[in-house]
């Protein structure tokens, strides 16, 4: 299994943790944290869009992507959600992919349903 | 931050077949700085001798029992890091505070940074500290050509110490270190004689050591400078001095706005997911949206480090700079990349 995929089994990513531990201020709590999410899911899903697939918070402690076909995951953390979005989708995410650029240059940001395939 | 420092930071000392590393241990350990510290050993071909000469000065030394630490005995190298610990809660062992990891040479220290950062247990009471790579003058160029692992513990080196300088011609030694600054620019080159180096030069390279990380950051700075300017100089095109020389180079991408953080992670996970294996190492310093003090990303390969805070700038330039290390990666298309991901955040807000 790749390391990746495994590395934060079980802790907070570091994209999530505090201050020194994580982000870039100290740990969002209740509101805040809720907030938060939903604007890092907002953000994923402009990638996402251009897959097919759209991810969503699930209680504020999990992640669920799925595709329009109907086939889902549940996930802990952000890397998990580039590995479920990439089996959902059937083909390799690529944040370096000129088309995906191309894709986020000329979405709207309000366009964030996930598109069909 | 506070916790985080809190822990015991592992020195992880690697290097190629030859190329020092029980020698340089062997000074260090007698530097009172590194009294305190406990020293795990696993080395092919001469365990007895490194086992024997370790151990003569340090009682706390434990030998791994299989030859790699890197793949096959990762579980060894937690098994012995979780056995010290215990040992030293129960007062068998001197409270040692910081741990010395020798790997092998061969090893590829990218899966024992990943074990210390990654095991449910480690991680809550150990922390990396930093990464010293020992380089021979002698046969260092040559083991560049010829051994990846070689390649790969010089990119993942916060500090180089070339050794054997007293033997090694000057056009030789220098020929190496423009090689190694090429393949690791931020990384502080010193020379050691017969193990003989500058011990606190050596172990300033904590960047989660609060005495030290604000100097530790100015000065992968200073060197990027440099090394830029020494490539404006010799080329003529800027950071990448070093990116027709290999499939491996290194380049610093500068950013004059605020970075949005939650971008950032995404970027980077993604980018991390899809290229790790090619992104050697990546860190840097960032104006992040939101907040007046910079914020320090350190990784390798598929591991980032925790991010910290520093207290201030380290100097007037408020910008981001990330330094990479890749394999075949285009710098180009990852500046493109994170500025697009970095749009869609200011698109959103």
């Amino acid at each position: 299994m790749c390391a990746f995929c495994t590395m934060m089994a079980g802790g907070t990513h570091w994209t999530e943790a505090g201050t020194d531990a994580g982000r870039a201020a100290e740990p969002e709590t209740g509101r805040a944290r809720y907030l938060g999410r939903l604007n890092r899911v907002a953000l994923i899903n402009r990638i996402l869009n251009h897959y097919g697939c759209a991810a969503s918070d699930w209680a504020s402690n999990q992640y669920v992507v799925k595709s329009h076909a109907g086939r889902s995951a549940m996930v802990a953390h952000l890397p998990q959600i580039w590995v479920a979005a990439e089996e959902i989708a059937g083909r390799p995410l690529d944040p370096l992919d000129p088309a995906l650029l191309d894709t986020l240059r000329s979405t709207a940001p309000k366009e964030t349903a996930p598109a069909t395939q | 931050m506070a916790a985080y420092a809190r822990l015991t930071p592992v020195i992880v000392v690697t290097g190629f077949l030859g190329s020092g590393k029980t020698t340089l241990l062997n000074h260090m350990l007698r530097h009172p700085s590194l009294a305190d510290a406990a020293v795990l050993v696993n080395e092919f071909g001469a365990v007895g001798l490194d086992h024997f000469l370790v151990e003569a000065m340090d009682e706390n030394t434990v030998l791994l029992e299989s030859g790699c630490l890197c793949c096959t005995i990762r579980g060894d190298l937690k098994d012995s890091i979780i056995d010290l610990n215990s040992r030293r809660a129960r007062g068998e062992i001197p409270p040692y505070r910081r741990l010395i990891v020798e790997t092998t040479g061969l090893a590829d220290p990218a899966p024992i940074l990943f074990t210390l950062s990654a095991d449910t247990v480690l991680k809550h009471h150990y922390r990396l500290g930093s990464v010293i790579t020992t380089v021979d003058g002698v046969n260092g160029l040559r083991q560049l050509k010829r051994h990846p692992e070689s390649v790969k513990q010089a990119t993942v080196a916060d500090r180089i110490v070339l050794t054997k300088p007293d033997i090694t011609d000057a056009d030789t030694l220098a020929r190496l270190r423009a090689k190694l600054t090429r393949l690791n620019g931020s990384a502080d080159q010193i020379t050691a004689v017969n193990g003989a180096v500058d011990v606190p030069r050596v172990l300033r390279a904590d960047i989660y050591d609060a005495r030290t990380k604000g100097a530790e950051v100015r000065r992968w700075l200073a060197e990027e400078a440099a090394k830029d300017a020494a490539g404006d100089h010799a080329h003529g095109h800027g950071r990448d001095v070093s990116r027709h020389d290999a499939h491996i180079h290194s380049f610093t991408l500068s950013f004059e706005g605020a970075l949005d953080w939650t971008a950032f992670g995404i970027w980077l996970t993604m980018l991390l997911h899809t290229h790790g294996e090619k992104v050697l190492r990546v860190k840097g310093i960032l104006n992040v949206a939101g907040t007046d003090a910079p914020v320090v990303v350190n990784g390798v390969q598929h591991v980032v480090h925790p991010p910290i805070h520093l207290r201030a700038w380290p100097s007037g330039d408020r910008r981001s700079h990330i330094v990479f290390i890749v394999d075949d990666l285009p710098r180009e298309a990852i500046e493109r990349s994170l500025a697009a991901f970095n749009r869609i955040a200011a698109e959103a807000a």
